[in-house]
C-alpha cells in the first residue's frame, strides 16, 4: 500500500530543526510522516515565544486542514531529528483518499470529536449564564 | 460504484434523538434539518446536494441533533460501518467537502465560544473601517468591519419556515418568518422602534436568496418587474451559490451579512425613499444594539437625508398618522445633530395636517415641549 502512496507524492527528507512549512504559508499539500518525529507549535506575536500543540510520530498526517480549506497554514512544523515524509498535494489528495480511506476516516472522526466538544461547552457556558 | 436511494419529498431521514446509525450523502436534491418549536417543526438549515447530514453524530455516536426531512425528492447514499471504506474510495470529492464542511462548523463553534466568553466588550473591532460615501446620489457603506454578538437560542421559538420562489433566479429556498401574532412588546421606543422580548423581528427583516445573493425586505422581496429582473441577473454575482443554508440566524454577523447584501443592490430595488428610509433606520437601530454608536451616529445622517427626502418627495400616499410620525422622526434625528429650530419646524409642519390621531398629536407636542426646553437651557447656557 505504501508504495502505491508514494507514486502520489513526493518523499522528502528534512534536516533536524528545520521547517515543512510556517504559520501563514499557503498550504497547498500534506504530509505523511514516515520517520522521524516533529513538533507543531504556534508562536506568540507578543514576543515570538514558541507553544508545542502537538508532538507527531510517523503515521500522522499533518498539514491537511490548511490544504483542505484552502487556507494559509495555521501552525508551523519543525524537524525534531532527521524526517522524512510523503509530502502529497492538493491535486492528488482524491486518489489519497481512494487509496487511503482510512485516513479520511480518522480525519472526519477527529473533527466530529472537536465540534461535539465545541458544542457541549457552549451548551455548558449557555446553562451557567442562565443560572448566574 | 456505491447506488444512491431516491427518497420522495417530506421523507424523514431520521428523527431528533434517534441513535445514530449512519450519515447520508446527499447526490441530488436537498434536506431541511429541523427542530421542533412551540408552534411546530422549524427548518433550521438547508443542506443541498454534494452535502452531508447526521456526519458529525454519527461520528461521535451522539444521539441526532435535528430531525432531517427530504426538502425534495432526493437521491441519498447512506453510509454505514460496513460500506464506509468503499463510500470514501468511490467519493474522494464527496469526502473533502464533508472535511470542508466540518472544519468550518468547528470555526462556527469556535467563535461562538469565544463571543460568549467575550461577554458584552468586543461586539467589533474598531480598527476596522467604516465609512459612508454618496456614489451617484445614493449613500453606500464601505466597511470591513465584522459585527459579533450571539442570538439567543430561545428566539426560534418565534419563528416559522416558508418556501420561497426567488423572483430573480426562479430557485426554491427556504426562509424563517417572524410570528407577530407571539411578539411580546417590552416596551416601545422614542423613536417609535418596538422593543420585544427574545427576538428582534429586525433579524428576520432581510431575505437573501442562496441560490443569487438577491437580498429584500419580506415586503418586497416579491415585488420585481421584468425589467429589474433583468439587471438584476446582471448585477448579481455569477458565481454566487451556498450549498448549505443556515435559516435560523446564531449570530448578529448573518444578519448583517443579509442587510449588506441588500445595500449592494438597492439602488435599483428601493422603490420608494421610505425602502431606504427603513433599512437605514434598521442599521442604525442595529449598530446601536452592538454598541457601535459612531457608525449608528453616520447611518442616523443619511436616514434623515432620506427621510427628508421622504417628507418633501414621497409623502403624498401617507396616512395623516404616518405624515406625522414622520415629522416626529426627523426632529429626533434633528434634535441629535442639535439643530433644534428645524426639528421645532416640522414639528409644527406635522402639527397642522388634519386628521391625525389625538396620541400622535400628544407625542408630537410633548416633543415640541421637549424641544422648547432644551432650546431655553442652551440660551441660558451661553
Amino acid at each position: 500500500m505504501l508504495s502505491d502512496l508514494k507514486k502520489l507524492g513526493t518523499v522528502i527528507t528534512v534536516p533536524q530543526d528545520e521547517l515543512f512549512f510556517s504559520e501563514g504559508e499557503y498550504g497547498e499539500c500534506l504530509y505523511i510522516l514516515l520517520s522521524g518525529s516533529v513538533d507543531v507549535y504556534k508562536s506568540s506575536p507578543l514576543d515570538n515565544e514558541k507553544c508545542v500543540l502537538a508532538t507527531l510520530r510517523p503515521g500522522d498526517i499533518f498539514g491537511e486542514m490548511a490544504m483542505i480549506r484552502d487556507e494559509n497554514r495555521n501552525a508551523s512544523v519543525i524537524a525534531n531529528e532527521d524526517t522524512t515524509a510523503l509530502k502529497i498535494s492538493k491535486d492528488k489528495f482524491q486518489a489519497f483518499v481512494s487509496l487511503e480511506p482510512r485516513y479520511a476516516i480518522g480525519l472526519m472522526k477527529t473533527l466530529s470529536d472537536r465540534v461535539l466538544r465545541m458544542k457541549n461547552r457552549i451548551i455548558a457556558q449557555e446553562k451557567g449564564e442562565e443560572h448566574a | 460504484m456505491l447506488e444512491s436511494t431516491r427518497l420522495p419529498k417530506d421523507k424523514i431521514l431520521y428523527k431528533k434523538g434517534a441513535p445514530p446509525t449512519h450519515f447520508l450523502y446527499i447526490v441530488k436534491g436537498s434536506v431541511d434539518l429541523m427542530e421542533a418549536g412551540r408552534f411546530g417543526d422549524l427548518v433550521v438549515k438547508q443542506v443541498k446536494a454534494g452535502s452531508a447530514v447526521g456526519v458529525s453524530s454519527y461520528f461521535t455516536h451522539e444521539a441526532r441533533w435535528y430531525t432531517a426531512k427530504c426538502a425534495e425528492d432526493s437521491d441519498v447514499i447512506s453510509v454505514r460501518q460496513e460500506n464506509i471504506d468503499r463510500f470514501v474510495s468511490d467519493y474522494p470529492l464527496a469526502v473533502l467537502h464533508i472535511l470542508k464542511s466540518l472544519s468550518e462548523e468547528l470555526d462556527v463553534e469556535d467563535k461562538k465560544l469565544l463571543e460568549m466568553g467575550n461577554g458584552q466588550g468586543s461586539r467589533f473591532d474598531e480598527s476596522k473601517h467604516f465609512t459612508i460615501s454618496t456614489i451617484d446620489d445614493m449613500a453606500h457603506i464601505d466597511t470591513n468591519r465584522a459585527y459579533r454578538m450571539p442570538l439567543p437560542q430561545k428566539h426560534m421559538d418565534y419563528l416559522f419556515s416558508k418556501e420561497v420562489v426567488c423572483p430573480v433566479c426562479g430557485e426554491l429556498f427556504k426562509a424563517s418568518q417572524v410570528r407577530y401574532s407571539q411578539l411580546e412588546v417590552k416596551e416601545h421606543a422614542e423613536d417609535f422602534r418596538k422593543i420585544t422580548n427574545h427576538i428582534d423581528p429586525l433579524w428576520y427583516d432581510v431575505w437573501r436568496c442562496p441560490h443569487c445573493d438577491y437580498a429584500n425586505f419580506q415586503s418586497e422581496f416579491m415585488l420585481i418587474n421584468n425589467k429589474l429582473r433583468e439587471e438584476l441577473n446582471q448585477l448579481l454575482p455569477k458565481a454566487f451559490k451556498r450549498t448549505d443554508q443556515s435559516v435560523v440566524k446564531e449570530n448578529i454577523s448573518e444578519v448583517f451579512d443579509d442587510y449588506f447584501a441588500m445595500e449592494r443592490i438597492m439602488k435599483k430595488t428601493a422603490r420608494t425613499p421610505f425602502v431606504k428610509a427603513r433599512w437605514w433606520q434598521s442599521l442604525a437601530w442595529m449598530l446601536e444594539d452592538v454598541g457601535d454608536d459612531q457608525a449608528a451616529l453616520e447611518a442616523r445622517k443619511v436616514l434623515r437625508t432620506c427621510y427628508e427626502d421622504a417628507w418633501y418627495n414621497g409623502s403624498d400616499g401617507l396616512m395623516p398618522d404616518d405624515d406625522l410620525k414622520l415629522s416626529i422622526k426627523l426632529a429626533l434625528l434633528l434634535q441629535g445633530e442639535q439643530e433644534l429650530n428645524l426639528a421645532r419646524s416640522y414639528l409644527l409642519k406635522g402639527l397642522q395636517l388634519e386628521g391625525t390621531s389625538p396620541v400622535m398629536r400628544k407625542q408630537a407636542q410633548d416633543k415640541l415641549y421637549e424641544l422648547k426646553e432644551l432650546y431655553l437651557q442652551n440660551k441660558q447656557a451661553e
